[in-house]
């Protein structure tokens, strides 16, 4: 896919994938590279990012033998993933105006 | 590259970066664990696909504030011992520019608390001002009272006025001036010590 991906639409992603189940660092890169093309190391700093904001948290869970890091979404991140989702649907709505040539009257039916 | 070579690298390009230890094991958990959810078997296709690990650590020093000497682009096993002792000679400089440079700091340093304790001075002199004139006049207004009751009453409402001023300006003074300048002399002497105290934590 020829589009790139910024820092504030990985961070939404991620905080929507988080926010089905808890889950860990190397399903979360398997969901994204349905959409993306994504590899754990790219993935990292944005866990670390929404862990500094307060929008994740973390906790450990056995896994056969070892530690497991799960995250875990906060109030916080739920707020922040509304707000995403809200931009989003405006920022999309704005591309598709010109890139669908769609017109205002399109508007309503979303 | 297998797993045990690539967090090698990675732990030693964070280490030589100065990057605190909870961090650095907050990062080589996180990729021994891509390792293990990636299966053994596929170590060296997992290696491939997260990248070069000195790479990724220069990341992972860049979003903490910590920026990569070029010249230690190329981070490899073997140069450990060149790379640490280049740190430890620019810590060493450190504190020579900071000695050097001390008839610089240290007069304006030295005037900066000066001012700030002379304020703290004259605070603590308006209060005691203050609360001495009070009292003083509310109790010479006693026996003037009786003497000459006019001159007695006046000098009884300025001695209230007098103490009413200490006691607001003297809570004032010790909650919120005081304090405030004693921060004033600590947040100077934070200031001249900042670039020497940078290069310790990075060596730390």
């Amino acid at each position: 896919m020829g589009f790139s991906i910024n820092a504030g639409l990985l961070d939404a992603m991620v905080l929507s994938i988080v926010q089905k189940n808890d889950t860990y660092g190397y399903e979360i890169t398997q969901y994204l590279r349905k959409a993306v093309e994504i590899s754990e190391s790219t993935l990292y700093p944005v866990l670390r990012r929404l862990q500094k904001g307060e929008l994740l948290e973390t906790y450990d869970k056995e896994y056969m033998g070892r530690n497991r890091r799960y995250y875990r979404i906060t109030a916080k991140g739920a707020d922040a993933l509304e707000e995403y989702r809200e931009d989003w649907l405006s920022h999309k709505k704005k591309i598709d105006s010109i890139l669908m040539n769609e017109g205002a009257e399109c508007y309503e039916q979303t | 590259m297998n797993r045990l070579e690539f967090l090698t690298t990675l732990k030693n390009t964070l280490e030589k970066g100065g990057l605190s230890s909870g961090d650095i094991n907050d990062a080589l958990s996180y990729y021994e664990e891509v390792f293990l959810d990636a299966g053994v078997s596929k170590e060296e296709e997992t290696a491939a696909s997260l990248g070069d690990p000195a790479e990724i650590a220069k990341g992972i020093l860049a979003d903490s504030g910590i920026s990569v000497a070029p010249e230690n682009t190329s981070y490899t096993n073997t140069n450990t011992v060149r790379s640490e002792s280049t740190s430890s000679g620019a810590t060493g400089l450190k504190i020579a520019i900071f000695i050097l440079l001390f008839p610089v700091w240290f007069p304006i340093f030295a005037t900066v608390s000066a001012i700030l304790f002379a304020l703290m001075v004259a605070a603590v002199s308006l209060v005691a001002a203050f609360a001495g004139a009070g009292v003083a006049l509310l109790f010479e207004s006693i026996p003037t009272l009786f003497r000459v009751p006019p001159a007695g009453v006046f000098m009884f409402g300025s001695g209230l006025f007098i103490t009413g001023l200490f006691l607001g300006f003297a809570k004032m003074c010790f909650k919120n001036i005081l304090p405030s300048l004693g921060r004033g002399i600590k947040a100077a002497a934070r200031f001249i010590t900042r670039p020497f105290r940078k290069g310790d934590a990075n060596n730390g």
